[in-house]
């Protein structure tokens, strides 16, 4: 009987531990991609399912998507936590940090073991040339041009402060971080800001400006969560805590760069080598590269769709509103063309305090994107239906509803379907941004082949995206064939 | 009955007079033309008739009765309506563009193919012509089709705007012929607007000819050419000269 119970109780325990989904965020880089890949690794061979969400940019975008439980932990760095999360002025040790962060509903594990800090790094020939050791030998070489990340530019224990200590006087010029090393080997900037596990120090044979005023609050990479994570998840991940050195780390970094390898691919021998996989049974999945892309360009395909369709069934009959009650046309087009003019990175980012990261807020974005082409044409084609026939068709009495249903609607569809397609194709290329809010898609590739510096990665999204939108102007041509008479085709053009 | 009746109308835009104190009454089942120069007024006289345009002052009586502008529809239904140029609906096909309002007011479909058979017989366009486009017509038969439109309902009073205007003399002539056809085989109150002289005196039982807003003489073809009138003496001299 005991027997019994206990099976049962097993039974009802492991399969609410199977069934539990953790979603693992990642931060917008080689190491965070690995990282994170070895958090979701550890996870899954405990039983649990895991959401990766890797593409979600930078540091606020990640704190965010944790604090509205987009994601449940992701891999951040204790200085980032203090200085641009906490906003702290002062440097506080880890213990500190730990204490403080109890004041929060927010955690954070034990460190891995190493410290990424920023660091300035400059081409070795560069330095023996003007002597450069450390931060304050800079301040005698105006004429060095700094190339610095744009996250970097803008944090606390960024440069304002930075120049501020070491009365630098440089004026930087901002750049993805990716693309920082092509552009030192190119002598296109001589300075640039890295973190000290980055694969590409060796690679590029830089060396590292001594922090002489100690500057920099230490990197010390850790778990990040909310406190009422459960224990068990928290246990899980714990074990790499004091695992990675910083030379281990950089030779992981370098890894994925150089040696052709998946950030999956280094997580997984890592913890194998490391003998932190409770089950490895999971064999490493190689994917050809049309199985890879196709899925991502469905997703693309379903975001942009969507977001048309809702476009559509939007703008159209507000366009024939303002058409009918034409002094609103006025404003509704300003608003509709003031959404036009935000930048749609701007517009996507300004979509995750109010709606989260993922489909829904990309989703609603596209949707205000599409709408003003689709709107402005629907008015347009509306109002400048010939005006004899609208007075014909109003003298042999049709009334409103039936001149619009059966003349004006008719002779508008050619215009309306253009602006249609305007929508679709502008959508299709703003959709691959929408992967930097974790919405998926073909921008996935981008965003990853960005932070990676991986060309491939890059075109193998921007090669289907464009094909995406050829195929779809190609769609909308025959489209109009079918609904618009060929002499109305031939008066249009 | 008297079909349609002004009474001291008048019509401003902004502050420019259009109309000035039209009186007239139209006879039933005649033909009546109304003649003038470009911006005489004629042309909104007619749609006053059809309230196209409301007046800003007077009375006008339609079927006896003050128009009802909110179910204007109802009325303009009784009203059939031609107009110069390519009128036509460009994207449905002459058949459609006959049979547009009959279809709409639930007409069966034998019905609406027996009547669309006579008007087009009766101005003399060929069957095969239905399932064209209004650009594959010419002038001429695209006229000829606007009127069949305008005659679909079997309509009370029959406006025509200039509807010959753009015709070369033959066709133009042929249409006059056809339309005298049907006016003898179903007479209507028929209302013309024209700047043609001939196409006046060819068709019309009664002619009124407008200058400035101001009627100035209203007759039959014997009564206008032997006016007394400065302005319609001065007229007709123009194009008979």
């Amino acid at each position: 009987m005991m027997k019994k119970i206990l099976l049962i109780l097993i039974y009802f325990t492991t399969t609410v531990s199977i069934g539990q989904t953790v979603k693992v965020g990642a931060k917008h880089f080689n190491e965070g991609y690995i990282l994170s890949e070895m958090l979701s690794l550890l996870l899954e061979s405990n039983g649990y399912q895991v959401e990766r969400k890797f593409n979600l940019g930078g540091t606020l975008v990640c704190y965010e998507a944790l604090i509205n439980n987009e994601i449940d932990v992701y891999p951040e760095y204790s200085g980032t936590i203090s200085e641009a999360i906490l906003k702290l002025k002062d440097k506080i040790t880890f213990d500190e940090l730990k204490k403080k962060l109890r004041e929060t509903d927010l955690e954070i594990s034990n460190e891995y073991g190493f410290n990424n800090t920023y660091a300035f790094a400059v081409k070795k020939e560069v330095a023996n040339r003007l002597n450069l050791r450390s931060i304050s030998d800079l301040k005698s070489h105006p004429e060095i041009k700094l190339g610095l990340s744009y996250e970097f530019l803008n944090r606390e224990d960024g440069w304002k402060n930075l120049a501020k200590v070491y009365g630098l006087p440089q004026t930087p010029v901002g750049l993805e971080h990716g693309l920082a090393y092509k552009a030192l080997e190119d002598d296109q900037i001589g300075l640039t800001d890295v973190y000290s596990t980055d694969g590409e120090i060796p690679k590029y044979d830089l060396v590292i400006l001594e922090d002489d005023r100690n500057f920099f609050p230490k990197y010390f990479a850790v778990s990040f969560y909310k406190s009422n994570l459960d224990g068990k998840i928290k246990n899980i991940t714990a074990v790499i805590s004091g695992k990675i050195s910083e030379s281990e780390m950089q030779k992981m970094n370098e890894e994925v760069l150089y040696e052709n390898k998946t950030f999956s691919e280094v997580a997984r021998n890592f913890l194998i080598r490391e003998n932190l996989l409770v089950n490895n049974t999971g064999e490493l999945k190689s994917e050809s590269m049309l199985s890879q892309i196709l899925p991502k360009a469905v997703q693309h395909l379903k975001i942009t769709l969507i977001a048309l369709v809702l476009s559509i069934i939007t703008a159209v009959p507000l366009g024939i509103f303002i058409y009918i009650y034409s002094s609103f046309s006025k404003p509704v087009l300003y608003i509709a063309g003031l959404l036009q003019t935000i930048p749609s990175i701007a517009l996507l980012a300004f979509m995750i305090p109010l709606f989260g990261i993922g489909i829904f807020p990309a989703i609603v974005a596209l949707f205000l994107y599409g709408l003003l082409p689709i709107l402005r044409n629907t008015t347009i084609a509306l109002f400048s239906v010939d005006p004899l026939l609208k007075e014909v068709a109003r003298g042999i009495g049709l009334t409103q509803y039936q001149r619009l249903r059966y003349i004006e609607m008719p002779l508008a569809i050619p215009t309306i379907l253009a602006g249609i397609r305007t929508s679709a194709v502008i959508n299709i290329g703003t959709a691959t941004l929408a992967a930097f809010i974790g919405a998926g898609g073909l921008g996935e590739f981008i965003v990853t082949g960005l932070a990676l510096n991986n060309t491939k990665l890059i075109l193998m999204g921007a090669v289907p995206a464009a094909l995406l939108a050829v195929l779809t102007e190609i769609f909308f041509e025959v489209l109009e064939r079918f609904i618009v008479p060929k002499h109305l085709l031939k008066r249009l053009s | 009955m008297i079909p349609v009746i002004f009474k001291s109308v008048s019509k401003y835009y902004n502050e420019k007079k259009i109309l000035d104190d039209i009186s007239l009454e139209i006879a039933e089942n005649k033909i009546t033309a109304i003649i003038g120069r470009s911006g005489s007024g004629k042309s909104t006289m007619l749609k006053i008739i059809n309230g196209l345009v409301i007046p800003s002052g007077g009375d006008i009586k339609v079927f006896e009765k003050k128009i009802d502008y909110k179910n204007i529809s109802e009325l303009r239904l009784q009203i059939g309506y031609s107009v110069q140029g390519t009128a036509l609906f460009p994207h449905m096909n002459i058949y459609d563009n006959i049979t547009l309002l009959a279809k709409l007011n639930k007409w069966s479909d034998e019905k609406i193919k027996e009547r669309c058979g006579i008007l087009m017989s009766l101005v003399s366009l060929l069957e095969d012509f239905k399932i064209k486009y209004p650009f594959q017509l010419s002038g001429g038969e695209q006229q000829r089709a606007g009127i069949c439109r305008a005659m679909m309902l079997n309509p009370k009073i029959f406006l025509l705007d200039e509807a010959f205007g753009a015709l070369d003399p033959t066709t133009k002539a042929e249409i006059h012929k056809e339309l005298l056809k049907i006016q003898s085989t179903e007479p209507r109150t028929i209302v013309m607007v024209t700047h043609d002289l001939h196409e006046a005196f060819r068709l019309a039982d009664k002619i009124i000819v407008v200058e400035k807003g101001i009627i100035q003489q209203t007759g039959t073809k014997d009564e206008i050419k032997n006016s007394t009138n400065e302005f319609v003496k001065y007229f007709v001299k123009a194009q008979f000269e």
